[in-house]
């Protein structure tokens, strides 16, 4: 369990109440500056916000020692970079506090299909196949984690430079882990098409407050989302699912 | 790593057999026991040759850990301000009084302290020190110890100028046991707390934020890399002057050839560090015989072709 409770920052999330469990995928969604970021800066717990409680698996977030926290939970904020020349395959383990067990970082290599750029310098990646460098990181990070319960993942636009086939790789794989228990993924998406279908709850937040959490058709059905994210959103079933997608034809102001 | 070694030692021997007493009479007489030659040794080319090796590494290892904390390649130990200032503090002590080479060291000393310790007050709040403004803070800081120098080299005698202007421009000349003594302590401890900063400075790579996600508790490490990296620069230049560069380039060199993994690099930069100052050093001495160089004018003239040519090794790869 990653609970959020009461949570306010000043002058940058307004109030934020929720849990994330283990087992599912939790799409963070909001327009731009709706505090996405910050909240997971928060769950970090880098920062601490400035009244509200936040506890990981029944323990203050707070109280629990850098290491502990990292085994329980993996954060990968927007933009990460590395400023010196070294091999992809180095980057995947980079400064972990133990060693992540073989099996694991074949599995993640495989699912992301990193293989070709193991041997590469990580400064001639294009930005998407680093971005996927950052991704398995992380994803390592949390199923190689000497910790036995729940783990945590918190993913800051983390699939936005990806192509197709990796996004919805990682996604899948992603999903396969929740379902197995013992990951919970909360993931900041722009994409509220993918967001829609692959979540199973949204968390939605605008102008710094949370405006509601659950799943996605039960959330387009209570809050207007074309109000939220201004721009008209349509909803209706198409090959048998539900599914939501901006509208192209329509009158801008 | 064993080769850096290896460049290291020669280049400690060379350093020890430049000199007016050549070489040849001078291994010959050790090997005998002339008294003239262990003399020679003890008391004038052992001291200095262990100080520029030893300052050598300080620098080298302090650039290193600068570089890596502030992520830039650029960064050497000179970056937030703590060099100027101990330079300012033995400046104005040899500029204004006729005290003693410890007084001057004591006075560099206080005042990098001083420095960092101010800087730090001010940089951290709520706990978090901000390293982009400590950044920034160093600039002005070296700004303001620069013009604290000129003013004192105004306000100085002829004799005292010789003095301040021989120093400014780095040297070893000046070496005693009791410096050497002073700055293999302060590497020992460098080099003694590198084990604790290896991981963390590893996951620096990725920036703060994720180091702090991978479990390195930043603000500890920042406290920590800062207080050593000041000890390291403030030795330096109580003992040595202003010697430039080193702290720029033997990390460097390290990195080329080690990698960007901390627990070979620290110790890699060390020694890279201390084969550049004591080649510097042996170049010194011998190229203006019997008279010499200033040790940090050397450096950047032999340095600076030698970073020319990694850089370029590296650009056809």
């Amino acid at each position: 369990m990653f609970e959020v409770r009461e949570v306010v920052w000043p002058r940058r999330l307004g109030h934020a109440d929720f849990c994330l469990r283990p087992g599912e995928l939790m799409a963070l969604v909001g327009p731009n500056g709706a505090g996405k970021s910050s909240l997971l800066a928060l769950m970090s717990g880098q920062y601490e916000a400035g009244s509200g409680e936040i506890r990981l698996n029944g323990q203050p977030l707070n109280r629990l020692e850098p290491v502990a926290q990292a085994q329980q939970r993996a954060w990968l904020p927007q933009r990460v970079t590395v400023p010196v020349s070294m091999p992809a395959a180095i980057l995947l383990t980079l400064g972990l506090p133990w060693q992540p067990a073989g099996a694991v970082v074949e599995e993640v290599v495989a699912l992301l299909e990193l293989e070709p750029l193991l041997q590469r310098d990580v400064l001639t990646l294009s930005g998407g196949e680093q971005q996927r460098c950052q991704l398995a990181r992380v994803m390592i990070q949390v199923a190689s984690s000497p910790f036995q319960g729940p783990r945590f993942l918190l993913l800051d636009e983390s699939l936005q430079a990806l192509d197709i086939r990796h996004q919805m790789r990682a996604l899948q794989g992603l999903r396969r882990w929740c379902r197995a228990g013992w990951l919970g993924v909360l993931w900041v998406s722009h994409d509220l098409g993918l967001a829609y279908e692959a979540a199973d709850r949204w968390l939605l937040l605008q102008q710094g407050r949370q405006q509601g959490v659950a799943p996605p058709a039960t959330l387009a059905q209570a809050i207007d989302l074309s109000e939220v994210f201004g721009w008209p959103l349509q909803q209706a079933e198409c090959g048998g699912r539900q599914r939501l997608w901006p509208q192209w034809e329509t009158r801008h102001d | 790593m064993l080769a850096l070694g290896a460049v290291m030692v020669s280049a400690l021997v060379v350093d020890l057999s430049v000199g007016p007493l050549s070489w040849s009479r001078l291994w010959h007489g050790l090997w005998q026991g002339d008294p003239l030659a262990w003399q020679v040794v003890g008391t004038l080319r052992l001291p200095r040759v262990l100080l520029a090796a030893g300052v050598g590494g300080l620098l080298a290892w302090a650039g290193a850990v600068m570089q890596s904390l502030f992520r830039n390649p650029l960064a050497d130990p000179g970056l937030i301000g703590v060099s100027a200032s101990a330079g300012l503090g033995a400046v104005l002590l040899i500029a204004l009084t006729a005290a003693s080479v410890s007084m001057q060291m004591l006075a560099a000393f206080v005042m990098a302290g001083g420095v960092l310790w101010g800087l730090y007050r001010l940089g951290t709040r709520h706990g978090v020190t901000d390293l982009a403004w400590l950044l920034l803070a160093g600039i002005a800081i070296n700004a303001m110890a620069s013009s604290g120098i000129g003013l004192s080299l105004y306000l100085s005698s002829d004799e005292a100028l010789r003095r301040v202007t021989w120093w400014l421009l780095g040297s070893f000349s000046a070496a005693s046991w009791l410096m050497v003594g002073l700055v293999f302590t302060g590497l020992f401890v460098c080099v003694a707390a590198t084990p604790w900063l290896t991981r963390a400075l590893d996951a620096w790579w990725l920036g703060e934020s994720s180091a702090w996600q991978v479990g390195v508790a930043v603000q500890r490490i920042k406290l920590l890399s800062l207080a050593l990296v000041a000890l390291a620069a403030a030795l330096a230049v109580a003992t040595s002057g202003m010697i430039g560069f080193v702290g720029l380039v033997g990390p460097h060199v390290a990195r080329l050839l080690l990698g960007p993994g901390h627990r070979w690099l620290l110790p890699g930069a060390v020694l890279a560090g201390m084969s550049l100052t004591l080649l510097a050093d042996a170049a010194a001495h011998a190229l203006l015989a019997p008279g010499e160089l200033p040790v940090g004018l050397m450096l950047s003239a032999l340095g600076g072709p030698f970073f020319f040519a990694l850089l370029m090794r590296l650009r056809r790869v």
